[in-house]
């Protein structure tokens, strides 16, 4: 799985930086959010991939004999959330540039 | 010694409040502070030079070696000595001076701050310290050239001397960086025991070349030497100072310093004695071509400078001696020339020789003789002390192991120049027959002498008993090397070789006075000038100007996408380069298992990524982007990660959920690329793809060995009594990671409300 999904974390970080070199505020900031997808199954992956079998302990409190790395979820769960963070920020920030009159896109920032 | 340097600090910043009360009068109160300093030092000297050097030692950080140690030995007395002792004067005579100047105060201030650093540079023996003053002194010498800062010369000289210093000493760190992983010394005193090591060291040569570039800077070596002459637009006082005494002497006292652990090897020799053979003919040429006072007397600085440059090259005994002489000569008659040429300029309102009134000698006899008293010691004449450092540098040359004869032309070539401008300093400049100008002579006060004539007639006094400054010298070069002999020196040697090179010389300066005296003075050739090492640097300096300034605006656009661009490219070669080059590409093809779902999970997710790239709909987008995230869902769901799999389609659907909210007040179109940028960001974007694939591939070559992993598993329900471990994680182990973050999701809240609110007001105040 490691093989497909480091294939797949490279497709998303090209989708991410295509769209962030993007001249539409939509765009850019989509491409924000696949760069944050991106880089959390960066990290995912980076952590080793264990099928099917979630960080749980059974009822005595005793771990499986294969289970998922708890430590890079705990990670990525902590980075999702701010991620989320800042997406909604600059969502709003981007709507408050579109309020002012003659902004249509990226490159008029500069006026 | 640090309650010296520490006092000359604090009462450089009370200086304001001096001349609040004090008014124009501060500089002569001031004056009081070097010249304590000067009789403390010279107490040390005659009660306690028996057991030299003295050290102090305060603990700084002793972790970094880096402790406040100072060290007074013969060599830093003798530098200190002349800082302060030369200082006081040079306070009294700027008290004239400067005595309706518009920033009194401020000019007071920075010349002390400059001499605490001067006292800091000379005392200090840990190198971190010593680094530290370098940079003090190259900073207040800044501050003290760009002094009449409304002169867009002066800034422009401020500037090159700056600059010049400054890498300069940036070199110097790295020469002393390069000596302390060679021995783990960090004292200066301390390294001459690894002479040995570090000379036959592998990085020797990089040493001597940082070391050397730095002393060299600081010191005017040809080719650095240009910063000096135009550095006289420094009010008189400090050109006064810093060629006598500070500054300058510097790069002399690191020679000095470290020609017991560097020296006396070939590279040395022919490193120093080439490089100061240049430059002491250049200066002196250079100086019997000016027309300018000060200009005159900086060349002959420079030429100077390259004589003690060539003494500590050559490193024999009479050269350390000859060489210690020497500065002290040197700063008697340079302080009292500079001085003197500043009284003249005030008198006469003037710097040119050939726009000085005519018989000058009638006018202002005082100034004439005190010039005839300097310049024959300048010109090496008996019974003047620099004579006596002639005789010493002639003595030294005879009796040089190498290049004898070459070193002995060269000294002569230039005692004749010297006496040749010594003709021009008295003869020409006092005696001229017709000029066309008129001018009215300005009075100035008597005392404005005394300064000046201090140092003048101290070049007699000395010239007469050589034999009181004996022991100084001695105690001087002693610390230089300890198995020298006392010395004693004497005016008269009796006849020898040295003494009729010498009258030589003086028949030769006077014939070439003669010869020369009608020809022009600046330099003619449009093509040489050119090539000056002063055009290289401003060459140098206009290019790296215009470069910066291309650069901006090539990379500087304004634009937010070309900011994202060169920010992309930057990691694709930054990283890409590290990660070719030093790690390689590996795959582990064993490890390949391809399940026919993930693979059809993945072509949904690379399906719904190239529809949110070409559809020109944003809800179209938005909506394939929401597919993206549902897959990369059931991606995590199905690797182990049931947590990360919720929060992740939480996040993603309210993530679309507001872009779907704010979606209806936005163009629907999206503005397209064009087919050159489509072409251009297709290619970076992939190439960012293709790196990261390829470093996760290497990334999990290896299987993983995680220690942590093991810990959760077996503390998690012993400990936080919790069985799922992610969660366990974030609320019990890593606690304060999800405080953190909960704080940053708060702010983000605070400032998405502010941004709602904040168009709310403005429509508010639109429909009013």
């Amino acid at each position: 799985m490691e093989f497909l999904l480091s294939i797949l974390t490279g497709l998303l970080f090209a989708a991410g930086v295509y769209l962030l070199l993007h001249r539409d505020f939509a765009k850019l900031v989509m491409g924000i959010v696949i760069i944050g997808n991106a880089t959390a199954i960066f990290i995912f992956v980076a952590g080793r991939i264990v099928r099917k079998s979630a960080p749980f302990l059974d009822e005595q409190g005793v771990a499986p004999d294969t289970f998922a790395d708890p430590v890079p979820q705990a990670l990525i769960l902590t980075a999702l959330v701010i991620g989320f963070g800042i997406q909604a920020f600059a969502l709003l920030l981007f709507k408050k540039v579109y309020d002012i009159p003659d902004i249509e896109e990226v490159d008029d920032l500069k006026k | 010694m640090l309650i010296c340097i520490l006092s000359v600090v604090i009462i450089a910043f009370l200086v304001p409040l001096l001349h609040r009360f004090l008014g124009n009068k501060t500089a002569f109160a001031l004056a009081i502070l070097p010249f304590t300093i000067f009789v403390w030092l010279l107490i040390q000297y005659l009660n306690n030079s028996a057991s030299f050097p003295l050290k102090e030692l305060y603990k700084w950080n002793p972790y970094f070696h880096l402790n406040l140690a100072f060290y007074l030995d013969g060599l830093s007395l003798l530098f200190s000595l002349l800082i302060s002792g030369i200082g006081t004067l040079i306070y009294i005579y700027a008290g004239f001076y400067m005595k309706n100047a518009a920033y009194y105060s401020r000019f007071f201030m920075i010349l002390t701050l400059f001499m605490a650093s001067m006292l800091g540079l000379v005392l200090a023996d840990n190198w971190l310290v010593i680094i530290v003053f370098w940079e003090m002194t190259s900073i207040t010498s800044f501050l003290l050239i760009g002094y009449e800062n409304e002169q867009e010369k002066a800034r422009a000289a401020a500037w090159q001397g700056l600059l010049v210093t400054a890498s300069g000493g940036l070199a110097l760190l790295a020469g002393m960086v390069l000596m302390a992983i060679v021995t783990g010394e960090y004292s200066i005193s301390g390294l001459a025991q690894y002479s040995g090591l570090l000379t036959e060291h592998n990085l020797y040569l990089p040493i001597l070349l940082c070391v050397s570039f730095g002393a060299f800077t600081k010191s005017a070596q040809v080719p650095f030497h240009f910063w000096l002459p135009n550095a006289m637009a420094a009010p008189t006082p400090v050109s006064a100072y810093l060629h006598s005494a500070t500054m300058v002497k510097a790069g002399i006292y690191f020679f000095a310093r470290f020609s017991n652990s560097l020296g006396n090897t070939i590279e040395w020799q022919i490193l120093l004695c080439t490089v100061g053979s240049l430059t002491m003919v250049t200066g002196a040429v250079m100086a019997f071509r000016s027309d300018n006072l000060k200009k005159l007397l900086a060349y002959s600085t420079i030429s100077a400078l390259g004589i003690m440059v060539v003494t500590f090259g050559i490193g024999t005994e009479a050269a350390i001696y000859a060489g210690i002489a020497y500065i002290i000569a040197h700063a008697f008659y340079k302080s009292s020339l500079f001085m003197l040429a500043g009284i003249i300029d005030k008198q006469t309102g003037t710097k040119l020789l050939s726009e000085l009134p005519q018989l000058l000698y009638r006018k202002l006899p005082l100034a004439f003789v005190l010039v005839l008293t300097a310049a024959f010691s300048l010109g090496g004449i008996a019974p003047f002390f620099g004579f006596v450092g002639k005789e010493m540098l002639l003595e030294m040359t005879l009796g040089a192991p190498f290049y004898s004869m070459a070193l002995t032309v060269v000294i002569l070539l230039v005692g004749t120049i010297f006496v040749a401008i010594l003709l021009i300093l008295t003869h020409k400049a006092f005696f001229k027959k017709a000029t066309d100008k008129k001018t009215d002579l300005q009075q100035v006060p008597k005392f404005f002498y005394l300064a000046p004539a201090v140092t003048a007639l101290a070049g007699l006094f000395f010239g007469l008993f050589p034999d009181a400054l004996s022991d100084l010298i001695s105690q001087a070069s002693i610390s230089i090397d300890q198995e020298l002999p006392p010395k004693h020196l004497a005016l008269w040697h009796g006849w020898n070789l040295a003494l009729l090179l010498s009258i030589f010389s003086i028949i030769a300066g006077v014939g070439l006075y003669y010869w020369n005296i009608k020809k022009s003075y600046e330099l003619q050739s449009e093509f040489l000038k050119k090539f000056t090492p002063s055009a290289i640097y401003d060459k140098l300096f206009n290019g790296m100007l215009r470069l910066a300034e291309w650069q901006t605006r090539k990379i500087q656009t304004g634009y937010l996408r070309y900011y994202a661009m060169f920010t992309s490219l930057t990691i694709l070669l930054l990283t890409g380069f590290t990660f070719l080059f030093k790690a390689g590409i590996r795959l582990n093809i064993a490890t390949i298992d391809i399940y026919v779902f993930e693979v059809l999970l993945g072509i949904i997710v690379m399906m719904a990524l190239g529809f949110t790239l070409i559809t020109r709909s944003k809800i179209a987008a938005l909506l394939s982007l929401s597919i993206v995230g549902i897959a990369i869902s059931i991606i995590f769901l199905e690797a182990g990660a049931p947590d990360l799999a919720i929060t992740f389609f939480l996040i993603d659907t309210l993530t679309i959920t507001i872009f779907v909210l704010i979606l209806h007040k936005l163009p629907k179109k999206i503005i397209a690329k064009s087919i050159f940028a489509k072409y251009r960001d297709a290619f970076i974007s992939l190439g960012i793809g293709l790196l990261v694939t390829l470093i996760l591939f290497s990334l999990t070559y290896h299987p993983l060995d995680s220690r942590l992993k093991a810990y959760y598993a077996e503390n998690s329900y012993t400990l936080a009594k919790g069985k799922n471990i992610v969660n366990v994680i974030l609320v019990d182990f890593r606690v304060l990671d999800t405080f953190g973050e909960i704080i940053v999701l708060a702010i983000a809240a605070l400032g998405v409300f502010a941004l709602v609110n904040f168009s709310k007001k403005k429509k508010k105040n639109r429909t009013l």
